[in-house]
């Protein structure tokens, strides 16, 4: 593990974007707020030598996947939830259980962790994570392409419009 | 690392899936190519591959090979499931045809999305490591979203999809967040080497794993729909269509119990952990608010799906059992399994009338749409008071039996309260269950013609009616194989 | 005993003694229940060919089997038919005892039944429901004979319970009319509180021979076992004598459980005669003489015992002073007589007891047949003073009601004469001096009204309602025959028992003795003779005299009685009116436990506590509880995902901490 400052940095990042997310009003707002707080991700997967996740989740998360998510609400145009945002009776509750969950866990947490030496001058790269995948988490890795297929499958039945002629 | 692996066992192995995923796959495909619009070849097809995987793993249980590959294991509790779950697949598809082209959503995907979704509950029944069971219960799960909102010009299914989606995808987080603190405590995944870590496990890092199985829980639990993770269940159940609620209400359920199975038996040996009162109270908690809400429903879907959560119930009573003492004991895990054979059947049954019901023309899905129908159609009629009775749990049908079995496992090991619950429960249960009873012989509804219901869908009421009453009467050899299907597990 | 007589075992001719009526009951009862179908009567012919014949034949059985058993001296004791019940170490087997005393017992029970079967035919040869007549006869019959041969208690409670319900049954046969029908259900009610002192004797000799750890896989509480036992129940043989006691007064009517018994006389002649007279009501008597060896250890309840019955049969007797209805004249006579035999067997004179219980069965039958004569001939006239002068009209029914009024009164050497001689001659000589002069102050009343009845039946004027005049006769010869038997026996019934005093050699008493060896009489040693010779010819000029005073005023100086009767007519009227005993109870029983009933218990107690608290109430809360349930599935998701988030939040901590 790097600094610890920049651990702290980075966590920072990560829970202020996450904050941001719920507490912006504009949704649009809320988004950016998000790829921040992915990319403080991406930073802390770089302290923990994780080089290649740290890429993939900047290509493919703050960019291809929130660039989705960006598309759609400038499509659908959507506006400012600030007349929506009321705190009601339901959200306070809410809002004490997550706090309360977050101590235990923070609290429980604290506990050290399982500390393995990084051994494997592979371990984090392009190389040592395909063959990671391609070898022994095979099968997972099969079964996620099965995953996704049926994601795009259901993806394009719910979203597409329907031709008349195709359905009876 | 490399891994040796047997791909050829590996093959043998898991054909009841492969055939299945094979066949999935090609249907998709099918979908695209088919130029004509009767679209009862995926139908076949599907019942083939159905036919074909059933095969396997009756084949495979019977040879009784245990085998794991690190990954994935395939041992006879993983193959009794399939077989259950290839059951509820059989009769979905059989009851599907007509249903579906009625409501305008016959496509190849909807076949294929079934089967692959079955994919899913297999992986999670052959997990070896937690990162398969986790995935297979996104397959089935993304799988389960879209069929729930298959029915795109209804609110009610969109909204059926979406909470299910936004619900589940907390729950799936929180499940994750779960094996990650299990991979950070133990340093693996796969479910054998947690299982030795387990038994020589120390303070310093139980925390870590106590948390864990507590997020994990949380996700399986919601899986099953057991209170107060629940409130899912009814909406999604109402507003999917009613064959994909027949199969979600059996075949996700018995999942959801496989992987609860598999979960429970690495972390049972930590002694730290008061089992049977959580699960006790989680029990407890699920039979009396599905109960007690059942009550008040009027739709049909909406109450089959309550029943279904005190159903979930009832089977975690006999989970209670088998944790007494942090030991599994065989005759409570046999007893669930049986109890998910009978739920399934049972319900199946009741859910392929609530499809024929809605056969004449308009979609009946409220409980007095069933008034009168003992005058109209006897048969049916008849038919469905036998689903209710097995539900109540009144012999001689399964349902007894089931419950019988359950409870007989609970009191073995001391739990009276629990058991005395129960009974109450089934009680309580029997004023919604007779009450569609005395809907149908004792309240006048409209007269209608009445067309002839399908052949697939009477074939359907028909073998859930016979399974219902015959394994009612004997049911000694499907318990024997649900007792010897817990009887090795392997890691 | 594996005697076969014509290829049949002795055993089997046991088991036909009750099996025969059985089987008649069983026959006529169907054939009955198939002619109501179609809304017939069954066919005559055929009922009563089972319904005389089945008992008739029960009787040569029994005949037969008593010569064998006076031949042999052994009795028999049957295998078990069946075991009626086997709870843990209860075992009940269903198996029939044939002893001196019980073949004695049966003969009475089919002679004298049978008889009154065949005068049945005649007297309800009218009725509409003559084949439920027969078959509950028939039915009474089987159980009667159960109750005397059973081997051991619970059989013997069968058997009394089934005298009951068919006691009930044919009380209350003309059921069309309320009076008849309350009649019978009074009868079954008090019998039933009889019988509930009978059950507690039953368990607890049970539990007393259990606990002493006695081995009774072959029966429990066969009379055999209780006899050889008899030393482990002395501690509770007070307490089960007492309440084998409650169940005799209940059956035989005596203080204070009495009062069904003249009531009764609302069902036909016949079943007065047959039950409450000769048979089911002397079936207390049997009881306690089957059960000496219990009575003997307890000189307390047999004490009880003798008063009951001295104090009821005076008691009974001066009811029967002023009573006007024929039937029930000869119901309180019943009830006196029967308090004679508990005298007797209360002091230990069991053979006595049971000897004035057959000569009993003679005339008290000849009696009630005699009546039933009457009214028949008469056309349902029951009133006494509605009657006289029959004595030309109806002469066979004139001479066989002397006989047998000769025989209750204690005319020598009438049948009566002896047995209840006998009986205050034991109670005498045992020391009980009050008891013995209330018995025989109870013979001169006895004597008093039976020939009050008789004169003012039989003698003088005719007071016969004129419209009846015309077609009197004597009844047919269906009837008519039995009442010449009976009256037969009337007259020679006691010369089986003829004391050594009399020359006689008490054939009676010494056929009892295997059975009742340490109950019968005390020696009749030369020096009481003179005694005893005292004792008979005081109470034979006692009762002549006053039977012969009652004769002439009732039959020339009736003006007489009606003046004495105004001048006494407050003594007079609580003697007609039972000395009010039915209102007593009543009021102290009867009204507090229908008002408790009604009140308490049904209006509070089930309307209000299980009707609507327990099963209104759970039905409510359980709605309630659903209703409120319901109310947190929202439809919102976010609430979905807070309590998904609570219960996350509470599972983990319930693993943490």
């Amino acid at each position: 593990m790097g600094d610890p400052i920049f651990f702290y940095l980075f966590a920072t990042i990560v829970i202020g974007g996450a904050i941001g997310v719920v507490f912006l009003s504009n949704p649009l707002s809320s988004a950016l707020s998000l790829i921040f707080s992915l990319a403080g991700l991406a930073g802390l997967f770089v302290l923990l030598q994780a080089h290649f996740l740290a890429a993939i989740q900047v290509l493919v998360y703050a960019g291809a996947v929130m660039v989705l998510f960006i598309f759609v609400i400038m499509m659908l145009n959507l506006e400012d939830c600030k007349k929506h945002l009321k705190v009601s009776f339901a959200s306070l509750i809410g809002f004490v259980i997550a706090l309360n969950l977050a101590i235990v866990l923070v609290m429980h947490v604290s506990a050290p962790l399982f500390d393995d030496g990084v051994s494997d001058k592979t371990f984090g790269t392009i190389e040592g994570v395909g063959q990671l995948m391609l070898t022994r988490y095979l099968i997972p890795f099969e079964i996620v392409s099965l995953l996704l297929t049926i994601a795009i499958v259901g993806a394009v039945i719910l979203a597409k419009k329907d031709n008349p002629k195709e359905t009876t | 690392m490399t891994i040796a692996t047997d791909w050829n066992m590996l093959l043998v192995k898991g054909l009841p899936f492969l055939t299945l995923l094979g066949m999935g796959l090609l249907l998709l495909v099918i979908e695209v190519l088919w130029w004509g619009k009767d679209k009862t070849i995926m139908l076949i097809l599907s019942l083939l591959a159905v036919a074909a995987s059933f095969y396997f793993a009756w084949d495979q249980w019977i040879q009784n090979i245990p085998w794991s590959q690190q990954l994935l294991v395939f041992d006879r509790l993983s193959y009794i499931f399939d077989l259950i779950f290839l059951f509820c697949l059989l009769i979905t598809l059989l009851i599907s045809r007509d249903h579906i082209k009625r409501e305008h959503i016959e496509r190849g995907e909807y076949y294929a999305l079934l089967l692959l979704a079955t994919v899913g509950m297999m992986m999670m029944a052959h997990a070896g490591d937690l990162m398969v069971l986790f995935l297979g219960i996104e397959v089935m799960t993304i799988g389960a979203y879209i069929l729930a909102g298959i029915k795109k010009r209804h609110s009610k299914s969109n909204e059926a999809a979406l909470k299910y989606f936004i619900l589940g995808g907390i729950a799936a987080g929180l499940m994750v967040f779960g094996i990650a603190f299990f991979y950070g405590a133990t340093g693996s995944t796969q479910l054998s080497i947690l299982n030795q870590t387990f038994a020589e496990v120390d303070s310093s890092q139980s925390v870590l794993i106590f948390l864990a199985v507590a997020l994990i829980l949380v996700g399986l639990c919601f899986k099953i729909a057991a209170v107060p993770f629940h409130f899912w269940s009814p909406d999604v159940y109402e507003g999917a269509p009613t064959t994909v609620t027949a199969f979600m209400a059996t075949a996700i359920k018995a999942a959801g119990f496989v992987a609860l199975f598999r979960v429970l038996f690495i972390v049972i040996s930590l002694t730290h952990i008061p089992w049977v009162p959580l699960l006790s109270t989680l029990s407890i908690a699920t039979m009396t608010v599905g109960n007690l809400v059942a009550l008040r429903q009027t739709n049909i879907k909406r109450m089959l799906a309550y029943s279904s959560i005190a159903h979930a119930g009832y089977a975690l009573v006999g989970l209670a059992a088998a944790a007494k003492d942090n030991q599994l004991s065989e005759m409570a895990l046999g007893a669930i399994v049986f109890y998910m054979m009978a739920y399934a059947v049972i319900t199946l049954g009741a859910f392929a009338i609530v499809v024929a019901m809605g056969h004449r023309g308009d979609e009946a899905e409220e409980i007095s749409d069933f008034a009168g129908l003992g005058q109209r159609h006897p048969l049916l009629a008849a038919a469905m008071t036998v689903f209710m009775i097995a539900l109540t749990g009144i012999p001689p049908t399964i349902g007894f039996i089931g419950k019988f079995y359950l409870f007989a496992s609970a009191i073995e090991v001391g739990l009276y309260t629990l058991v005395v619950i129960g009974v109450l429960n089934s009680v309580v249960s029997a004023y919604y269950y007779l009450g569609v009873v005395m809907t149908m012989y004792f309240k006048e509804g409209a007269v209608y013609r009445w067309p002839p219901l399908a052949y697939l869908l009477t074939t359907s009421i028909f073998l859930t009616l016979l399974g219902t009453l015959y394994w009612g009467v004997f049911p000694k050899d499907l318990f024997l194989m649900a007792q010897e299907s817990v009887r090795q597990v392997i890691f | 005993m594996d005697t076969l007589v014509l290829g049949i075992s002795l055993e089997t001719l046991a088991w036909l003694i009750p099996g025969l009526p059985l089987l008649g009951a069983l026959c006529n009862g169907c054939a009955t229940l198939m002619a109501r179908r179609s809304g017939q009567v069954a066919p005559k012919p055929l009922i009563t060919f089972l319904g005389v014949g089945t008992p008739f034949l029960s009787f040569m059985v029994t005949t037969f089997l008593f010569f064998i058993i006076r031949s042999t001296h052994h009795s028999i004791d049957t295998a078990p038919l069946f075991t009626w019940m086997a709870v843990d170490d209860f075992i009940v087997p269903f198996s029939l005892y044939v002893d001196q005393l019980s073949i004695v017992m049966t003969l009475v029970v089919t002679g004298v039944g049978s008889l009154i079967h065949l005068y049945s035919v005649g007297y309800m040869a009218h009725d509409k429901a003559y084949d439920r007549y027969f078959t509950y006869l028939n039915l009474f019959l089987f159980s009667m004979l159960i109750l005397v041969l059973g081997n051991n208690l619970p059989m013997m409670f069968i058997g009394w319970e089934g005298v009951g319900l068919c006691s009930y049954l044919l009380i209350g046969f003309w059921f069309q009319d309320p009076e008849k029908a309350y009649a019978g259900k009074k009868a079954f009610v008090v019998n039933r509180i009889g019988d509930f002192g009978f059950l507690l004797a039953m368990f607890l000799l049970y539990t007393t021979l259990t606990q002493q750890g006695v081995d009774m896989r072959g029966g429990s509480l066969n009379f055999a076992t209780l006899e050889a036992q008899r030393q482990l129940l002395a501690p509770v043989a007070t307490t089960a004598c007492l309440l084998l006691f409650v169940g005799a007064c209940g059956k035989s009517a005596q203080i204070p459980l009495y009062i069904w018994l003249p009531d009764a006389m609302a069902g036909p002649t016949p079943v007065s005669a047959l039950i409450h007279a000769a048979t089911m009501v002397t079936a207390g008597v049997y009881m306690i003489a089957r059960l000496n060896f219990l009575y003997l250890l307890s000189p307390d309840a047999m004490s009880v015992v003798a008063t009951v019955g001295a104090v009821t049969a005076f008691f009974a007797a001066t009811i029967g002073l002023a009573q006007n209805d024929i039937k029930k004249i000869l119901a309180y006579s019943t009830i006196s007589q029967l308090g004679y035999m508990f005298l007797g067997v209360g002091v230990g004179a069991f053979s006595a007891g049971i000897f004035h219980l057959v000569t009993h069965a003679f005339f008290k039958a000849c009696l009630f047949l005699g009546a039933g004569s009457v009214i028949h001939g008469l056309h349902e006239e029951q009133d006494i003073w509605k009657m006289g002068g029959l004595r030309h009209k109806m002469p066979v029914t004139f001479l066989t009601f002397l006989l047998a009024v000769a025989a209750i009164v204690g005319i020598i050497p009438f049948a009566g004469f002896f047995s209840k001689d006998e009986i205050l001659f034991q109670t005498f000589m045992r020391g009980h001096r009050v008891l013995w002069a209330i018995g025989f102050a109870t013979a001169g009343i006895t004597a008093f009204y039976m020939c009050r009845l008789f004169a003012l039946t039989f003698l003088g004027k005719s007071r016969i309602d004129p419209h009846k005049e015309a077609p009197i006769h004597e009844s047919p010869l269906s009837m008519t025959l039995p009442l010449m038997i009976l009256g037969l026996l009337s007259l020679i019934g006691g010369w089986i028992g003829i004391p050594e005093v009399f020359k006689g050699h008490n054939y009676f008493h010494h056929w009892l003795q295997p059975v009742l060896g340490a109950g019968t009489l005390i020696n009749e040693s030369a020096h009481m003779h003179g005694t005893e010779l005292i004792l008979a010819v005081a109470s034979f000029l006692w009762v002549f005299h006053v039977g012969l005073i009652a004769l002439i005023l009732y039959s020339q100086k009736l003006d007489w009685i009606k003046r004495c009767v105004k001048k006494m007519d407050w003594v007079y009227n609580i003697l007609r009116d039972k000395y009010y005993v039915d209102e007593i109870y009543d009021f102290i029983l009867i009204r507090p436990i229908h008002w408790l009933s009604q009140q308490i218990l049904w209006r509070f107690g089930d309307e209000q506590i299980i009707d609507g608290l327990m099963v209104n109430g759970s039905a409510k809360t359980i709605n309630l509880a659903g209703r409120l349930l319901s109310l947190m599935q929202t439809g919102w998701t976010q609430h979905y995902a807070l309590f998904l988030a609570a219960g996350a939040l509470g599972l983990v901590a319930y693993f943490v901490l």
